[in-house]
């Protein structure tokens, strides 16, 4: 696998939140016209079979895009919890991934809406907190 | 209070907080027609071309509502559970203008004597969120939204009378572009906005930001998007698919601002007015407090209380 040095010292048997873009989870904020008001989307793996998974789901639609993925250590440093919540993407429904919702660690409870200002939090929290792993579904076999 | 201004064919819509003023062209000016109190602070809205009819919304999706010169203000969408919330947008269909919601798995197409000519399904098999529509040459329309817990945006093009074929006319499509069916325009990037080009043509302004890495040297160039890594613009050739001009520019441009390019110039709006770009030199005008009518490739520029209509350069 190439999957660079970062990712190769990381493994991926460990508990690991991805995001669906090269820098891991994001938050749409209030400005967005589909702001993420529960909270920033991730899919959690806790194996390689796993990410074979994701990375197979993922290889229809971007086979060449990087996917980052945090850990929830990453998370609690920046105040922020992930909690699960329901998702009928194909990540979920087919392969089986947990969903979780990225919030406020003050505010996990995901059917109250985050304000704009908790959204900006997230969102900056979110952006300071480099990959552990960046990985795309080529690099699987996938796509 | 923050001021946002909407200008689509014969209208020009101006919210400052939740007080909603319209206009209309006259000539080379656009003249004020009349307004309203919205139901709070407008965070978003947009204007029909050939109606008094704005549609908005506050900041916290709390409310969709409509805006017309006759009756005023029409509540349309509220949420209906906490973690459920609508967008409301218009589309032209034929001539005819539409009120969109977006909520609860399905996008819902309104007529303006509010009954409903079609309800589209958008959350199976893939969830889709449809931020809004730009108006585009030969009866297309190009469709911006997000699918469910993806970071990008994505647009892809459609004949707009196909908004009217059936419950699945947008699944269908988000499957052939899942698919990687070439016949459908699309793209994806962080923020995108689209719309009508010179001719036959849609423009795209895009930035990837740094989700579009260099290819890798033991991949072939044919197996990335022909976009990949552009940020800026380009125009697609709506017939042949063919991409026809790359323009790299730095622009920093909103979700859902207007875009427009003519044979000489591309333009899009920007925070406090429009920037008009040079396709030849690549000089850059920032009109001031400008508002841009893609369709109509033309600007209104505050002038007093009023407005004046300027054309871009073709």
């Amino acid at each position: 696998l190439n999957l660079g040095r970062r990712s190769q010292r990381s493994g991926l048997q460990g508990d690991l939140l991805w995001g669906l873009g090269a820098s891991g989870p994001r938050q749409r904020t209030g400005t967005d016209p589909h702001p993420d008001f529960d909270g920033a989307s991730a899919f959690e793996t806790t194996s390689k079979a796993e990410v074979d998974r994701f990375m197979g789901i993922r290889g229809r639609s971007s086979p060449k895009s990087n996917h980052g993925a945090i850990t929830r250590a990453q998370l609690a440093e920046k105040g922020l919890v992930a909690v699960e919540t329901p998702s009928d993407n194909a990540l979920s429904t087919e392969a089986g991934l947990k969903h979780y919702s990225i919030r406020p660690a003050d505010s996990p409870d995901p059917n109250v809406k985050l304000t704009s200002e908790q959204m900006d939090f997230v969102k900056a929290q979110l952006d300071a907190t480099r990959p552990v792993i960046q990985a795309k579904p080529k690099d699987f076999g996938c796509g | 209070v923050v001021e946002r201004v909407v200008f689509r064919g014969k209208h020009l819509a101006v919210a400052r907080g939740a007080r909603l003023e319209l206009f209309e062209v006259a000539g080379e000016m656009l003249h004020g027609v009349g307004g309203g109190e919205a139901p709070g602070d407008i965070a978003a809205l947009c204007v029909a071309p050939h109606a008094p009819w704005v549609v908005g919304r506050d900041a916290e999706h709390r409310q969709v509502w409509w805006w017309r010169q006759d009756d005023g203000v029409r509540i349309l969408a509220r949420p209906a559970a906490a973690r459920d919330h609508a967008i409301g947008s218009l589309v032209e269909i034929d001539g005819e203008s539409f009120v969109a919601l977006s909520q609860s798995g399905r996008l819902r197409l309104v007529r303006s004597d509010g009954t409903e000519a079609a309800a589209l399904v958008i959350d199976r098999p893939i969830r889709w969120a449809c931020h809004g529509f730009a108006l585009l040459p030969g009866g297309r329309v190009a469709v911006l939204g997000n699918i469910a817990d993806e970071p990008t945006d994505l647009v892809f093009v459609l004949p707009a009378r196909t908004l009217l074929s059936g419950p699945d006319a947008i699944q269908r499509t988000l499957v052939a572009i899942r698919a990687h069916d070439p016949t459908v325009s699309h793209d994806r990037a962080l923020t995108l906005v689209a719309g009508p080009g010179p001719g036959d043509t849609l423009v795209v302004l895009r930035n990837p930001e740094a989700e579009e890495p260099p290819p890798d040297p033991d991949d072939e160039a044919d197996e990335y998007p022909d976009t990949w890594g552009l940020r800026g613009a380009y125009l697609r050739d709506l017939t042949s698919g063919a991409m026809v001009d790359r323009t790299p520019w730095d622009v920093r441009f909103a979700k859902l601002a207007a875009a427009a390019a003519t044979a000489r110039v591309l333009a899009v709006e920007v925070p406090g007015g429009v920037d008009v770009r040079d396709r030849a030199t690549g000089a850059v005008e920032h009109v001031l407090g400008a508002a841009l009518d893609a369709l109509g490739a033309r600007l209104a520029i505050p002038e007093g209380s009023s407005w004046r209509v300027r054309a871009l350069p073709q």
